[in-house]
């Protein structure tokens, strides 16, 4: 697999260097503005989606024919993306909880379960990005996958309007902000292990033409 | 002698088309060119030897082993080139080279940069900014550079100048003098396989319609061009097919039906010739 890991990076060196820079720009703005979380979200959101725009590279250069005749199996093929996307958001993470971290002490509201809040949901943020895109472009190719993924977002997007709409307002939910994180933690494990696992079976039966 | 590459009874239909039960057998320490027209089913051959596609029936042996359950085992062993070969535009031969050593057991580094030099393929130059040809050479030089046993090449002189394929045709042949090396070549380039292939495999709409020895298939056929009343007068049985022109008729004949006194007539048959009268010829 370390062949096609070193491939990955040649190309993340070539094309995503914007998306590094983005990512590291926005993390250091993080560190400076606690206002407004979209400094801290975005990083997280990008990096989700740069094994998505690898895979799009793959197919675009055929590389997907080629590395069927290459001594890997599908499986590898599919856990490499995998296991990349891994080490990509949880430097990221790292790096924007750091920047938080050091906003928080400045701040003075440096406090372990809040920095383990934020962190949650910027895990979920990428890492579910990343599992819903992945399984998706496995299952259906690079281009089917991204229209499905904003028809997915948009979908979302509708119900969380229209739920509350149809509630009235009857039924309202106080959910501790710790229990909130550690669901969303394990629901964004549960998320990318369940995605990978499928990923792989889905490959293994796909067809490359 | 054992056989590099078995086909049996496969078959893949893809809406209009069906590759329909393709028998072949490569023997190792031979090369088989894979001749036949766009759309013939070559390159779907191909994919369905290291399983891209799944076959309908039928089934493949890759040196010994079954290519659904056993493909891993023999991956090492192969090398493929493809006429778009399938590496990124941005890599440069250099770092094909540190991907491929980090993907092959056996990759010889000295080999392909040696390979590279003598193709003269920029080795800091970006893969996607090379021309066809040049492209093609680094796929060639990766297949050559892993111990590969048997080597599949699915158009892969076409994009060569006639110098670059008159070479790669001498590595191929040279390839071969191991009697455990073999190759499977595909190509509209049919004076090229006639050079060095060993065997010769015509498929036309998704059927295999020949495969034999190609100095057996040029030694059984011949072509005769007469009038019309002349090729009647030869037993029906020599005549495989005929084309008609104004000026008379050219026929592919079968020499050991030919009566002894017709015999100077004959010339001999080139593979292409062949291969466009079986396509296009009247039986």
């Amino acid at each position: 697999m370390k062949g096609l890991i070193l491939k990955d990076l040649y190309l993340v060196k070539k094309y995503c260097k914007s998306y590094l820079i983005l990512t590291l720009l926005f993390i250091a703005l993080s560190s400076m503005n606690g206002e407004n979380m979209i400094f801290a979200l975005y990083p997280s959101a990008v990096c989700g989606m740069v094994t998505v725009s690898l895979m799009s590279l793959d197919e675009k250069s055929r590389w997907l024919s080629y590395s069927a005749s290459l001594p890997y199996s599908k499986g590898q093929i599919v856990s490499e993306k995998y296991l990349l996307g891994l080490v990509i958001q949880l430097l990221v993470l790292v790096l924007t909880g750091i920047a938080q971290a050091v906003r928080m002490n400045r701040e003075g509201t440096l406090e372990a379960k809040s920095l383990f809040v934020l962190m949650a949901v910027l895990a979920a943020t990428a890492f579910l990005t990343s599992a819903v895109n992945l399984l998706l472009v496995f299952r259906f190719g690079c281009e089917r996958a991204r229209i499905l993924f904003y028809v997915l977002i948009g979908v979302i997007c509708a119900l969380g309007a229209v739920i509350p709409m149809f509630l009235n307002g009857e039924i309202t939910l106080h959910i501790e902000p710790m229990t909130a994180a550690v669901t969303a933690v394990a629901v964004t494990v549960i998320g990318y292990a369940l995605s990978w696992i499928l990923s792989v079976q889905i490959y293994k039966r796909r067809e490359i033409g | 002698m054992s056989n590099a590459l078995e086909i049996k009874g496969l078959t893949k239909t893809y809406g209009n088309f069906k590759l329909d039960a393709i028998d072949l057998s490569l023997p190792s320490g031979c090369i088989m060119g894979l001749v036949g027209e766009n759309g013939a089913g070559k390159s779907t051959t191909v994919k369905l030897i290291f399983d891209m596609i799944h076959r309908d029936s039928g089934s493949i042996k890759i040196l010994g082993c079954d290519n659904k359950r056993e493909l891993h085992l023999v991956k090492e062993d192969i090398g493929l080139v493809t006429d778009d070969v399938g590496i990124h535009g941005c890599l440069t031969a250099v770092q094909v080279e540190k991907i491929m050593k980090w993907t092959f057991k056996r990759w010889d580094s000295a080999e392909y940069r040696k390979l590279i030099k003598q193709f003269s393929v920029p080795e800091n130059k970006m893969f996607g900014e090379l021309s066809r040809g040049m492209r093609m050479k680094v796929g060639i030089a990766v297949a050559m550079s892993h111990g590969a046993k048997l080597l599949i090449l699915d158009e892969a002189t076409s994009g060569l100048d006639p110098v670059a394929r008159d070479e790669l045709l001498d590595m191929l042949f040279d390839f071969t003098r191991s009697e455990e090396n073999s190759v499977l070549i595909s190509s509209h380039i049919v004076s090229d396989l006639e050079k060095i292939c060993d065997y010769i495999a015509f498929l036309h709409r998704g059927r295999l319609i020949l495969c034999e020895e190609k100095d057996r298939l040029k030694a059984e056929y011949g072509i005769i061009r007469c009038s019309e009343e002349e090729l009647a007068a030869l037993p029906a049985k020599a005549v495989k097919y005929k084309k008609s022109n104004p000026y008379g008729v050219e026929a592919v004949v079968t020499r050991r039906h030919i009566p002894y006194e017709y015999e100077n007539e004959i010339s001999p048959i080139s593979i292409e010739e062949l291969f466009v009268f079986t396509v296009k010829g009247d039986r």
